[in-house]
């Protein structure tokens, strides 16, 4: 491999790393579509534990499921709150962001157009409501119930029965974290920060729009057969080593 | 079956709308009135729309109703304007923002079908994405129809159609009439257009949707929509030569004259937004044309999986999670990676040499981050034993400049980086100049840290009390090099004092 490729390629990667997407408007667009460019960079991501996603108008680079050499956002934000509180008011944000990808997950981009109203944080709240209700269903009749391994995530069903909804009290509402709009208020500022969505109306009634750049994450990531098994194949395995650990 | 029921759902569809508008709000005695308010706040909008004016957010809405009401001399409280508002705009509660749901019998099918619909929607042109503000609401076809029928001119109007409503208007002498008849056109235009243009973002966005078997029927109506340009160029002539003409007819009425002027300029603004509507169309003909061509596997791939389904609906919902990292692992690659690493004091001290606002932002955040994690206490003895190195010299030099720092003996150098408190005071005297009156006042009332700083010198080392009364600045000196200090980067400016003139 000559080293002006190579000299491309970092450029390229490290411009990505910083940059998070690049679109067409980019010097390293162009280069990037260099076949042996675009194999370098692909192994270089590849190495760091990185995903490249290549869409017509913008390259992205997000990490891989099994964690980058780089933090992200995501792990930053589980660093920092390592109480066991905050890491409840984590996993409940994780599961605000299940929820919010799968009302905006569609197969046929026709329906994108009607999405283009965004999301209420209302809306979201029952839908997040309605998984709670399910799992408060799961939990109590499954004759597991309560033993280790569901700990975690009776925890968060109950943290997020007792939460209020909303606060009457307006100043109080905007920062609050322990009511459920705070909470889903927060876990968009997430998605806000990385450019994935959109938030409108914020002080009335706050509404996101998911952006272009969720849509062919989500399309990337989700909806690819073998990322899906691979996925799955992780996910799967953590329970296997996880029900070993117990029956020991 | 009986000719009656023939069309029958497309009729119902038509009317739902009609029928659903104000419904089902609790208003009290202002419920008989609803759907007149309602209207007319929809042809508000309409015209605003018409005129590219974006005052089309719910508070702007929200006056409309207000208004409405006033000129139709009702009255109303502030919750009663709230709640129709907020009715026109969702149905039922605000929060969920949900559409309007209607149902209607389906002859074809025998069967009760349910309606979606919504009086109004996003407007993408005028709401502002990029900054996250309101939104901006346009009616949707169906509140559009709605005028339309109101006009007595349901029925799939066409463009050639109010074209030769117009020249008849203009032909009777209705000029007004036929100002307000090119509305609609340009509405209409404007319409296709924003149709357009969203399918343009699509196209480009997913080009999949070239696939779907309603879009591709689009795009073979698009030479159709050419040709139809063609006319209605011709028509634009005809009525354009027959105004001319009743001009030089009319020639001293005024007011005749000053209604075809109108006419006029409306109907070149109508010709300008058709001829960028052709322009559209012929660009994302040749978008769609470049799609096939440079990127066939777009249209190949077509996902197996979905995370609604797959991931959420038949793993998460279903089963629960056994464990969050899970769900981690899930949502882990949604984000970019992240390497930033920033040195606390050196972003400190960049606030000296960037923007200040800028920078300003990013603080605020971080400290009340910090506020809530703990409250910081300063040591002030080792602040102020730090600090007395640098009065000392300025009692004697009039001025110590920030390079000096580098040339203090070393355990003086230690001193500083006890207490953050005492770097972050370099800034403070860069902020403006303090006129020292600390002497006489109680601790407890000062609230500059810079004469908290100076009423603790004083208290510690008596020979301070001479600064009392003097002015205390800072000068920058330009030619100066930022320097570097135990991985500070500082960019130098002096500290002076000035003895009051008397």
């Amino acid at each position: 491999m000559n080293a002006e490729i190579i000299k491309k390629a970092s450029a390229v990667y490290f411009s990505l790393l910083k940059e998070k997407v690049i679109d067409e408007t980019s010097e390293h667009f162009q280069d990037y579509f260099e076949p042996e460019v675009r194999q370098t960079v692909l192994l270089m991501a590849d190495e760091s534990g990185t995903y490249i996603i290549e869409t017509p108008k913008q390259i992205h680079l997000v990490v891989q499921p099994t964690g980058s050499v780089f933090a992200t956002n995501f792990t930053h934000m589980r660093d920092k709150h390592n109480q066991v509180e905050t890491k409840k008011h984590f996993h409940l944000m994780s599961v605000v962001l299940m929820s919010f990808l799968a009302s905006i997950d569609q197969n046929q981009a026709a329906k994108v157009r009607a999405k283009r109203e965004g999301i209420s944080y209302y809306s979201l709240e029952r839908q997040v409501n309605d998984l709670m209700m399910n799992w408060d269903k799961i939990l109590k009749t499954d004759p597991n119930f309560g033993t280790e391994e569901r700990i975690d995530m009776k925890d968060v069903v109950t943290t997020w029965k007792y939460m209020e909804v909303d606060r009457e009290d307006f100043s109080l509402k905007k920062a609050n974290k322990r009511t459920r709009i705070g909470l889903i208020a927060s876990s968009m500022r997430l998605l806000e920060t990385e450019g994935l969505v959109v938030i409108l109306d914020r002080d009335d009634i706050p509404k996101a729009i998911p952006k272009q750049e969720l849509f062919e994450r989500i399309e990337y990531l989700y909806h690819d057969y073998d990322r899906y098994e691979f996925m799955k194949k992780l996910v799967t395995q953590k329970e296997h080593m996880h029900a070993e650990d117990t029956q020991d | 079956m009986n000719e009656s029921w023939e069309g029958f759902a497309g009729r119902m569809q038509r009317l739902n709308p009609l029928f659903e508008l104000g419904r089902g709000m609790e208003v009290g005695e202002l419920k008989p009135y609803l759907q007149t308010i309602l209207m007319q706040v929809l042809l508000t909008i309409f015209y605003r729309e018409l005129n590219d004016d974006d005052h089309r957010r719910k508070s702007d809405i929200k006056y409309m109703v207000e208004d409405t009401m006033k000129q139709m001399k009702l009255l109303a409280d502030e919750k009663q304007v709230e709640r129709i508002t907020s009715g026109l705009l969702y149905s039922g509660k605000e929060e969920y923002s949900q559409p309007f749901e209607a149902y209607y019998y389906d002859e074809v099918r025998q069967s009760w079908e349910t309606q979606v619909f919504r009086y109004v929607t996003m407007d993408e042109l005028y709401t502002n994405l990029e900054i996250g503000s309101s939104i901006v609401y346009k009616l949707t076809d169906i509140a559009q129809e709605m005028i339309f029928m109101s006009r007595e001119m349901a029925e799939e109007f066409s463009i050639t159609i109010e074209q030769l409503y117009s020249i008849q208007l203009i032909k009777n002498g209705n000029f007004l009439k036929a100002t307000r008849n090119l509305d609609h056109l340009i509405s209409r235009v404007n319409r296709l257009m924003a149709k357009e243009f969203s399918f343009q973002q699509e196209m480009i966005n997913n080009p999949k949707i070239l696939l779907i078997e309603a879009e591709r029927q689009r795009a073979d109506n698009r030479i159709e929509i050419e040709k139809q340009f063609e006319e209605e160029k011709n028509h634009f002539r005809t009525i354009t030569s027959m105004i001319e003409k009743t001009k030089r007819q009319n020639a001293e009425d005024d007011l005749i004259h000053r209604e075809l002027v109108l006419l006029q300029e409306k109907i070149g603004h109508s010709r300008q937004l058709h001829d960028r509507f052709a322009k559209l169309v012929i660009q994302n003909i040749s978008y769609e044309i470049k799609l096939k061509a440079e990127n066939p596997s777009l249209f190949w791939e077509n996902s197996l999986v979905s995370f609604r389904e797959h991931i959420y609906e038949n793993w998460f919902l279903k089963e629960g999670v056994q464990s969050f990292t899970d769900v981690e692992t899930i949502l882990s690659p949604l984000f970019s990676p992240k390497n930033e690493f920033i040195l606390p004091l050196d972003w400190i001290w960049g606030e000296q040499e960037f923007d200040e606002k800028e920078e300003m932002e990013v603080v605020e955040e971080d400290e009340e981050k910090e506020r809530l994690a703990y409250q910081r206490i300063t040591n002030w003895d080792s602040v102020v034993k730090a600090w007395s190195y640098v009065f000392q010299y300025l009692q004697t030099h009039q001025e110590f400049s920030l390079t000096n720092l580098k040339e203090l003996p070393y355990e003086v150098q230690d001193l500083w980086f006890e207490e953050s408190e005492t770097i972050d005071l370099w800034m403070m005297f860069d902020k403006k100049p303090l006129k020292v009156q600390v002497l006489h006042r109680k601790e407890e009332t000062i609230n500059d840290e810079r004469e908290i700083l100076l009423y603790k010198l004083m208290q510690e080392y008596p020979q301070f009390t001479k600064f009392e009364g003097l002015k205390i600045y800072t000068e920058f000196d330009h030619r100066a090099e930022p320097f570097l200090w135990y991985e500070m980067k500082i960019t130098p400016f002096k500290i002076c004092i000035e003895e009051e003139i008397r």
